[in-house]
């Protein structure tokens, strides 16, 4: 069920997407939902519907962007926008624009080499950057730190926790776990991946797959003796929507 | 023969006074009786060999080698290569050498822990193999001490907290716990986060505090914890353990890695569990803690408790057990 401001709301109510586009999927969900899903206006919601949207593009452009899979320890990055630190993370250089930073990533991206945590964290800013647009984007993000989950920003917080939902949409950050892996290969102990909905997940390193092909990939890295296949764990991370909604005003 | 005279390898010794090269020179310039006799010195430390190794391959054969160094240049050879493995990577022999060729890397090595990014992959994964293969619980102080340093100068330390989950050893969590008590307020936090715990007010007084609920809450709890396999890969807020809350509850150790008990339940404690179960969410934390206490004070009173319907089971814990607690 979906409310606005505490009326029930349906789908055709929110705006007019075009059938089969993702925005009605989500909205066609939230619809039959046992979980009341509430809102304070309809900009909110369709903020949410945007920035999902973004994700999933953003997600498709980085996957095709050259961006290679390094362990931290190799990761690399462009010295023109960003510092690498001890940790193998990357940071925004003082003085560098934070949008033109992140878009580098996207347009150059073989000059950077990263995990894929760092990846989903891209992802997540590389969409704000679209429902922004620069100027916004450089006044609410003027800091970045890009590793895994360790330095979040305040509103990004909640994609390094992963909580169990009713539902889970494009756009959500999730985790596919491989218990068994070889610990030669402890990169592959999971893969974090983008919902990009029609059942397909990009995971850096792995590319755009069902769950089947991601699950094979790590399989495929586990110890000789494993008994325990991986698996797509129950829970999403998720930015703070509403306090980014209320930023975009 | 070696002269002990001044104590240690002298490989070590040139290495650690004079630095890496000089020791390289020295070593390419010994007779090869001498050069195998220094490298396959017992006291000889892993940072060393590492260092010597591309000389030792070309200076060496492999027969001559003692077990313990032909099976750790193996394994760097195949912890180098498997960084870009997709599946395609090289298994050791996941025997004795191997565990004892990795003890020897890692325990002689973390003393030069920052020696390059190559060298510590090397210990990221040895760690990880010694946990996750062997459980080996001797390697878990230094484990955790290398953890903290390199939190305090904000080097990569994912993997090697990972090795220590993988551990799956209450003892790892209580050695990473001291921590809570620093007087140095970022290790502080990293401890809480390590061991999930909410961040506290860091005053010295509230981190003491902390540090002894911890200990309570972690002798309370260790046979009944399980480890959930969650880790800085996927969570900035891993929760590495939780409590079994029905084996506390039955008063059932179980283990730490696959949750299950050492032997099989019995039909009357699985009807316990299925009771349990039923028990409202928010009691069954509380139903857990009181029926492992009562048990632990008066088995002979807890026996008649837990065959209780579930309400009066509730009831009665609420009121303190009829007086018995």
């Amino acid at each position: 069920m979906i409310t606005v401001a505490g009326k029930n709301v349906q789908p055709g109510d929110v705006g007019s997407y075009p059938s089969g586009s993702l925005e009605a999927g989500i909205l066609s969900v939230m619809a039959r939902s046992t979980e009341k899903y509430s809102y304070s206006s309809l900009e909110e919601l369709r903020f949410k519907l945007r920035l999902r949207k973004e994700t999933v593009a953003a997600s498709n452009e980085l996957a095709r962007s050259g961006l290679r899979f390094a362990v931290f320890r190799d990761s690399a990055c462009n010295p023109a926008y960003w510092t690498r630190t001890l940790d193998g993370g990357f940071r925004l250089k003082h003085g560098a624009e934070p949008a033109k930073a992140i878009r580098d990533i996207f347009t150059n991206g073989s000059s950077y080499a990263t995990e894929c945590a760092t990846a989903m964290m891209i992802v997540f800013y590389g969409a704000l950057l679209n429902v922004y647009g620069d100027r916004k984007f450089n006044e609410v993000f003027p800091r970045i730190s890009l590793m895994n989950w360790r330095r979040l920003d305040r509103y990004l917080r909640g994609v390094g926790m992963i909580e169990k939902h009713p539902d889970y949409f494009p756009g959500d950050r999730r985790y596919f776990m491989n218990p068994d892996v070889d610990p030669l290969v402890p990169q592959w102990q999971g893969e974090n991946v983008i919902d990009l909905g029609n059942r397909l997940y990009y995971g850096h390193g792995v590319g755009i797959q069902p769950a089947g092909g991601i699950i094979e990939s790590l399989n495929r890295n586990r110890a000789e003796d494993a008994d325990q296949s991986a698996y797509l764990m129950d829970g999403a991370g998720r930015p703070d929507f509403q306090s980014l909604a209320a930023l975009a005003t | 023969m070696i002269d002990r005279r001044a104590g240690g390898n002298r490989l070590d010794s040139i290495r650690k006074r004079q630095g890496n090269s000089p020791c390289r020179e020295y070593f390419k310039f010994l007779p090869e009786p001498a050069s195998l006799e220094l490298i396959n010195d017992p006291e000889l430390s892993f940072a060393t060999f590492f260092i010597l190794l591309p000389l030792v391959r070309e200076k060496i054969p492999d027969e001559n080698l003692s077990v313990r160094d032909r099976t750790a240049a193996n394994l760097c050879g195949i912890i180098q290569n498997s960084k870009k493995a997709n599946g395609d990577f090289l298994r050791p022999a996941y025997n004795e050498s191997t565990h004892e060729a990795l003890r020897w890397i890692f325990t002689t090595g973390a003393d030069d822990d920052g020696l390059g990014e190559d060298f510590d992959h090397l210990l990221d994964i040895a760690a990880g193999i010694l946990e996750k293969k062997y459980h080996d619980a001797d390697i878990l102080p230094k484990l955790v001490r290398m953890i903290f340093r390199r939190g305090k100068k904000g080097a990569y330390l994912h993997d090697l907290v990972w090795a220590l989950y993988q551990s799956r050893d209450p003892k790892g969590l209580e050695l990473a716990a001291e921590h809570l008590k620093s007087p140095n307020e970022n290790e502080a936090e990293l401890a809480q986060t390590l061991l999930h715990l909410k961040p506290q007010s860091n005053t010295p007084k509230a981190r003491r505090k902390l540090y002894g609920s911890y200990l309570h809450w972690l002798e309370e709890n260790s046979p009944y914890l399980y480890f959930t396999g969650e880790n800085f890969n996927e969570s900035s807020t891993p929760n590495a353990c939780s409590v079994d809350l029905g084996a506390k509850y039955l008063y059932r150790k179980i283990s730490h890695g696959t949750r299950r008990p050492a032997t099989p339940l019995t039909e009357f404690e699985q009807n316990c569990l299925t009771c349990f179960a039923n028990a409202p969410d928010e009691e069954k934390e509380f139903l857990a803690q009181f029926s492992q206490k009562m048990r632990a004070k008066d088995p002979a009173y807890w026996n008649r408790w837990i065959r209780y319907p579930l309400q009066r089971q509730i009831e009665t814990a609420h009121h303190g057990g009829e007086g018995h607690i």
